[in-house]
C-alpha cells in the first residue's frame, strides 16, 4: 500500500512538468487578481529550469520512475494541464497571502513544512523569493521518496548548489505521518513551535485514513502556537446525484489499487474543514475553502483564462467544470 | 459479406487490418461525396449525440433505441476522442452506413478534424494499436466528406455545434465547399463548435473556436428558416439532454459516464412522425465483475485525476 501511494508523486511530478512544458506554467503578470500577482511572478520565475533540470537527473537516477513520467506525460489533456495551474496556483497564492496578510513585517520569521512533498521543488522557490525570513522549510515524506529526492538534488549541479546555499534552512525529513508521535518528535527538534508555521498538504490527506489525518491535523495545530494550514484534495461529492467520487474511488482502486479513504467523507466544502474545527479555547480558527471552479471563477483574471484556454483547444468545458468542483483548497489559519 | 464479417470484429472489439479499414474508407468517401452538407432525413429518426469512442455505450444505444435493422439514425457527430476505441466507434458508423445507406446520417463534429484527435486521443489511440498513423489518415479523410447538418422533414435543423453569425438560412450552409479540414473561423468552424447560452447577442466562446449564441440568434434562424427546433450536441448534459429556449433548441449527449469519469447518464431522441420527441436515457457500460475492467483497458495511458 506505501508503495501504492507513494507512486502517487510521480503522477503529481508527470502533472506539473506537463503543465510547464505547454506553457500553462509560469503564470504570466496579471493572472491573479488582488495584490499578490508580483510576489507570484518572482516565485514562478524559474520555475521551467528547476523542474526539467529535476527531471533530467531523475534519468540518471532512477530509470523506472523516469519512463513513468515520461509516459505520463505524453497525452496531455487540456482538462488536466488547466486543472494542474489551478491547482499550483491556489496553493501558492494561499500561502503568498498568508504571508502578505498575516505577517506583513519583513523581519517576522516564518517556518514552512511540506507534508507528503514527493518530488515537489516549492523549497528551492520559497528559499529564494523569502530567503532569510524562512528560519526553516522542511520536506517530510516516506523514506524511499525522500532517498530518491536526495539523490537527484545532489546529482544536479544547479540543484546541489542551491541546496547547500540554503543548507541551514531546508531539511528533508523520512517519516510515516501516520506515526504521529515519531513526526511530531522529528518536527520538534528541527522546528521552533512559537512562531508562525506554514502547512502544506497537496494531495496527501486524501491518502490517510480518517483518524490518521484527524490526529495528524489536531496534534499539530495544538502544538504550534500560530499557523496556517494549506490543503488541496479531491472531494467524492455531496450531491446524492453526483456520482463523480463513487466512480473516482472505483477507478484508482480496480486500474491501479490506490485507495482515498476519505474522499466520500469528506465530500463536500461544507465538512472537508471537519477535521480542522477544534475547540480550541486559546485561538480562533479562521478557515477558507473553496472548490477549484470557484477558484478559476474568483482568483484567476480574464485576461489569464483567455491565456490559458489559448494554449490548446480546450473541447469541453462543462467537464472541466465537474473535474474541478470536486478538488477544494482550504486555508485554515490559526491565532491569527 | 465483408462488411458483416468486419462488423462482427467491430462489436467485439477486435483488430481490424490496415487494409481492411483503407478499403472501408474509400467506400465510404465515394458514398459520402454524394452526400448533401445538409442532408434531408425523413421520420421517425432517432438523434444521437456525442460518442467519443465509448464502443461499449455505442452498442448499447443501438440496443436501447431499436437497432440499425429497425430504426433511422442521425448521429451529431464527435465520433472520436477521448474513449479508448475510437476506431472501432467510428468503423461501426460508417460500416452501418456503407450497410444501411439511407438508415444511418453522419454529420460531422469538431472532433472529426486532424488537428484536434491529435490532441484528444484518436492518433494516439492508432499509433498504439497499428505502431504507425496510416489508419489516421484514412479516417481523416472521411472525415473531410461528412455532412454539416440534417434537416428532417423539413422541420428539425441538426448540428454539432449550433449556429454562426455568418450564416442565415440553410441555403448558405448548403454553399459551403466542405471538403475540408475543419477552418479556424468562419461559417463551417461555427457551426461545429458553437454553444447556446443566455446571453443577449453573438459572444465569444469559452473553447478555442466559435461563438455562443442565445435566444434572440435562435428564434431568428427557427423564424428565417421555417423550422421549429435545432437538434445540437457537443456539450456534456448530466441528464443526457436539455432543452433551452421554449423547447427550440435541444441539446443530445450520447456519451455516458463521459470518459469513464463524468457520472452523466446519456440520452437519445426520437423524433415520431407527429414531430413529437421522446427521450430515451440509458447508462454506462458496467465494469464486468472477476475479470477486472473489460471496458477500460489496463494499460491506460493517461493520467486522469489530480493525484
Ligand atoms: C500525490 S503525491 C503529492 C506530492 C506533492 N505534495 C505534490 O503535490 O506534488 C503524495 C505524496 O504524499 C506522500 N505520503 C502519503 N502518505 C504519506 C504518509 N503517511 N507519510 C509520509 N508521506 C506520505 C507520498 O509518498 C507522496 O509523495
Ligand atoms: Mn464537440
Amino acid at each position: 500500500m506505501e508503495r501504492i501511494i507513494q507512486q502517487t508523486d510521480s503522477d503529481a511530478f508527470a502533472s506539473k512538468l506537463c503543465a510547464i512544458n505547454y506553457k500553462y506554467l509560469p503564470p504570466t503578470p496579471c493572472a491573479i487578481t488582488g495584490t499578490i500577482d508580483d510576489d507570484l511572478q518572482s516565485l514562478y520565475q524559474n520555475i521551467a529550469t528547476l523542474h526539467i533540470d529535476y527531471y533530467h537527473n531523475l534519468k540518471e537516477e532512477n530509470r523506472n520512475v523516469y519512463g513513468k513520467i515520461n509516459k505520463l506525460m505524453r497525452n496531455p489533456f487540456p482538462v488536466m494541464n488547466y486543472g494542474t495551474y489551478l491547482r499550483t496556483m491556489a496553493i501558492d497564492s494561499s500561502i503568498i497571502n498568508y504571508i502578505n496578510n498575516e505577517l506583513p513585517l519583513k523581519e517576522t520569521k516564518f517556518q514552512i513544512v511540506n507534508f507528503g512533498s514527493g518530488s515537489d521543488l516549492r523549497f528551492i522557490q520559497y528559499l529564494e523569493k523569502f530567503n532569510k525570513r524562512i528560519s526553516k522549510f522542511i520536506d517530510l515524506d516516506f523514506k524511499d521518496a525522500i532517498n530518491l529526492k536526495k539523490k537527484i538534488l545532489s546529482k544536479s549541479n544547479l540543484l546541489n548548489q542551491l541546496v547547500t546555499k540554503y543548507n541551514d534552512q531546508f531539511i528533508m525529513l523520512e517519516g510515516d505521518l501516520k506515526d504521529i508521535t515519531t513526526t511530531m518528535k522529528q518536527l520538534v527538534q528541527n522546528l521552533d513551535l512559537t512562531i508562525p508555521t506554514i502547512f502544506i498538504t497537496e494531495c496527501v490527506l486524501c491518502y490517510m485514513t480518517q483518524i490518521d489525518s484527524q490526529n495528524l491535523i489536531t496534534k499539530i495545530m495544538n502544538n504550534f502556537q500560530k499557523g496556517v494550514w494549506v490543503s488541496y484534495d479531491p472531494i467524492g461529492g455531496s450531491n446524492p446525484n453526483d456520482k463523480f467520487g463513487i466512480i473516482m474511488k472505483r477507478n484508482l482502486l480496480e486500474s491501479r489499487n490506490l485507495d482515498m479513504p476519505t474522499l466520500l467523507i469528506y465530500n463536500s466544502k461544507s465538512n472537508y474543514p471537519d477535521r480542522w474545527n477544534l475547540d480550541n479555547n486559546n485561538n480562533s480558527a479562521s478557515i477558507d475553502i473553496r472548490d477549484m471552479w470557484d477558484f478559476v471563477s474568483q482568483s484567476i483574471t480574464d485576461k489569464e483564462q483567455k491565456r490559458l484556454r489559448s494554449l490548446q483547444f480546450l473541447d469541453e468545458i462543462e467537464e472541466l467544470k465537474i473535474m474541478q468542483s470536486h478538488y477544494v483548497i482550504l486555508n485554515t489559519a490559526w491565532n491569527i | 459479406m465483408q462488411i458483416d464479417r468486419t462488423i462482427s470484429l467491430l462489436k467485439q472489439g477486435k483488430h481490424i487490418t490496415e487494409d481492411a479499414v483503407y478499403a472501408l474508407c474509400l467506400k465510404s468517401q465515394e458514398l459520402l461525396m454524394t452526400e448533401a452538407n445538409v442532408t434531408h432525413v425523413d421520420t421517425p429518426v432517432t438523434i444521437c449525440g456525442d460518442i467519443h469512442g465509448q464502443l461499449h455505450d455505442l452498442l448499447t444505444l443501438f440496443d436501447k433505441s431499436g437497432g440499425v435493422e429497425k430504426t433511422r439514425y442521425v448521429f451529431l457527430g464527435d465520433f472520436v476522442d477521448r474513449g479508448f476505441y475510437s476506431l472501432e466507434s467510428f468503423l461501426l458508423l460508417i460500416c452501418y452506413k456503407l450497410k444501411y445507406p439511407d438508415r444511418i446520417t453522419l454529420i460531422r463534429g469538431n472532433h472529426e478534424t486532424r488537428q484536434i484527435t491529435k490532441v484528444y486521443g484518436f492518433y494516439d489511440e492508432i499509433m498504439r494499436k497499428y505502431g504507425n498513423s496510416n489508419v489516421w489518415r484514412y479516417c481523416c479523410e472521411v472525415f473531410d466528406y461528412l455532412s454539416l447538418g440534417a434537416i428532417i422533414n423539413n422541420n428539425i435543423f441538426c448540428v454539432h455545434g449550433g449556429l454562426s453569425p455568418d450564416v442565415n438560412t440553410i441555403e448558405e450552409i448548403r454553399a459551403i465547399d466542405r471538403k475540408q479540414e475543419v477552418p479556424h473561423e468562419g461559417a463551417m468552424c461555427d457551426l461545429l463548435w458553437s454553444d447556446p447560452d443566455d446571453v443577449e447577442k453573438w459572444s465569444l466562446s469559452p473553447r478555442g473556436a466559435g461563438f455562443v449564441f442565445g435566444q434572440n440568434e435562435v428564434n431568428q434562424f427557427l423564424h428565417t428558416n421555417k423550422v421549429e427546433l435545432i437538434a445540437r450536441a457537443h456539450q456534456l448534459v448530466m441528464e443526457g439532454y436539455k432543452e433551452m429556449f421554449d423547447g427550440g433548441l435541444v441539446t443530445v449527449w450520447s456519451a455516458p459516464n463521459y470518459c469513464y469519469r463524468c457520472g452523466n447518464v446519456a440520452a437519445v431522441l426520437r423524433i415520431e412522425d407527429d414531430l413529437q420527441r421522446n427521450y430515451t436515457i440509458f447508462d454506462a457500460v458496467q465494469p464486468q465483475d472477476g475479470v477486472g475492467n473489460a471496458i477500460i483497458p489496463t494499460k491506460k495511458s493517461q493520467m486522469d485525476y489530480f493525484l
